[in-house]
């Protein structure tokens, strides 16, 4: 198992667990689209690969994903900007998109995109696995 | 996963000589598609308008030294991104108009150009009638989808954090919009529009970029 390029004896749940603490780092040193609702609530991050609709109250109602003929492609995403990079490949991968474009810049994101792009690809490969076995 | 970069219009003020030469290593990377989002957005005037169009004109300049095609974010000014483009050239890798709202009168000059043009949650919204004109327009080889996630997330899940699998709720809705129904008609309508962002935005590296990227990662390390 590796993870940051590094051999680690760590589980893949251990190596998931660290990711998501290091991503909820990183998004705090970010300009995160991350806004509370009315009551003050976050909106929380789902470990699925379902859709999620926002209700009333903070309830979310689940949806399902279209099933397309073909896989699409996301030309236009701040994939930095999202609440888990790593989650968020893992659920395009599982629900059709199969190539995702991120746009940056560097006065405002620094050179996190070209840093962390190979780990947040890596984790999504692993959140794949553990999302939908079938992948 | 490929990489655009670029300066913003709102952060047209930051671009200083040292920006410039570190877009440029960043260009050289072989992950790097497209110069973007870059342009003109004079909804909020972050940046005083007139530094928003010299910085345009030096990153389209740029992009077409190193090859690379561009990605635009254009608000309200689209006339005058016109003029810009026309006077320094479309770049020949392409120029894709993203977050596209524009109805079909405006939009047409943007088709006869030869501009990709991509439509992300805003073509689902109930008040984007204009914009769902001007899909209908969009000659099939030039269309493309986005999400711009984190935001604008399409109906019916407008109001949350958008994800990029969102784009299937756009393609889904754009093939209903211009009449492709589910089945081989959907299908043939899905792989076009994946063929045209695989021309656009999967090339090889290019010329410039491969006599360049030696060099930027050299640099990069001194950052």
């Amino acid at each position: 198992m590796q993870i940051l390029g590094e051999p680690t004896n760590m589980t893949t749940e251990e190596a998931l667990e660290q990711q998501r603490l290091m991503e909820s780092q990183l998004v705090k040193t970010l300009h995160v689209k991350v806004e509370p609702d009315e009551k003050g609530r976050v909106e929380p991050v789902f470990y699925d690969a379902d859709l999620h609709q926002k209700r009333k109250h903070g309830k979310w109602r689940t949806l399902p994903a279209p099933q397309l003929e073909a896989a699409v492609a996301d030309t236009h995403c701040h994939l930095h900007m999202m609440q888990s990079p790593a989650l968020s490949l893992a659920r395009a991968t599982i629900n059709g998109v199969d190539f995702v474009c991120c746009i940056t810049d560097p006065t405002e994101d620094g050179t996190v995109v070209f840093d962390q792009m190979s780990t947040w690809q890596r984790v999504a490969g692993m959140y794949v696995h553990r999302l939908n076995p079938r992948c | 996963m490929r990489i655009s970069v670029g300066v913003h219009p709102h952060n047209a003020r930051h671009f200083t000589p040292e920006v410039q030469a570190h877009l440029y290593d960043l260009m050289a990377d072989p992950r790097v598609n497209a110069v973007g989002e870059i342009g003109l957005d004079y909804h909020y005037d972050l940046s005083p308008r007139d530094v928003q169009r010299d910085v345009f004109r030096t990153q389209l300049r740029m992009a077409k030294e190193a090859g690379l095609p561009v990605a635009l974010h254009i608000r309200e000014a689209h006339d005058e991104a016109l003029e810009i483009l026309h006077e320094e050239g479309f770049p020949e890798a392409g120029t894709l108009l993203h977050c596209c709202g524009l109805g079909p009168e405006e939009l047409r000059p943007w088709i006869d150009a030869g501009c990709y043009i991509a439509y992300g949650g805003v073509v689902t919204f109930t008040n984007s009638d204009d914009a769902r004109e001007g899909a209908k327009l969009v000659p099939l080889d030039r269309l493309l989808t986005e999400t711009d996630a984190p935001y604008m997330a399409p109906v019916p899940l407008r109001g949350s954090e958008c994800q990029p699998d969102y784009t299937v709720l756009t393609a889904e809705f754009l093939a209903d919009l211009r009449g492709e129904a589910p089945g081989p008609a959907r299908e043939s309508f899905l792989k076009r529009l994946r063929a045209n962002a695989k021309e656009l935005l999967e090339r090889q590296p290019t010329e410039w970029q491969r006599a360049h990227e030696a060099k930027a990662k050299a640099n990069r390390l001194n950052w």
